[in-house]
């Protein structure tokens, strides 16, 4: 999954509208990617 | 920062260019699902969440570039 995909996909985690399989994804390359852990932190915060 | 200001909100969301001013009012302030969304707007599931994280990406550059700038 490339950072722009999971930025995507992690606003549909946030809104709960997302898959069991694709939120398992976007947090396991959220766990291997610092850029996208602080883009989450900052998106989660708002 | 400046205090949560509705009229601000109000303009730089009537200045989001379509479709994505369409797919942010549809979820968050008529509260459909993406479902929902997809159904009105006739297009697939993941077209209405890259539509929206793009809506949300540019209404918050719009919101800092405000702020940047005293009126």
């Amino acid at each position: 999954m490339t950072c722009d995909e999971a930025e995507v996909l992690l606003h549909a985690l946030i809104d709960g509208e997302l898959d069991a399989g694709h939120a398992r994804e976007v947090e396991s390359h959220i766990a291997g990617c610092p850029r996208c852990a602080a883009a989450a932190a900052e998106i989660i915060a708002r | 920062m400046r205090r949560w200001d509705s009229d601000t909100i109000r303009r730089l969301v009537a200045a989001l260019a379509e479709p994505f001013r369409e797919t942010f009012v549809l979820r968050e302030i008529q509260n459909l699902s993406y479902r929902e969304i997809a159904e009105v707007a006739e297009v697939p599931v993941g077209t209405v969440m890259s539509r929206l994280a793009r809506a949300r990406a540019m209404l918050r550059s719009a919101w800092l570039a405000e702020e940047e700038q005293p009126k």
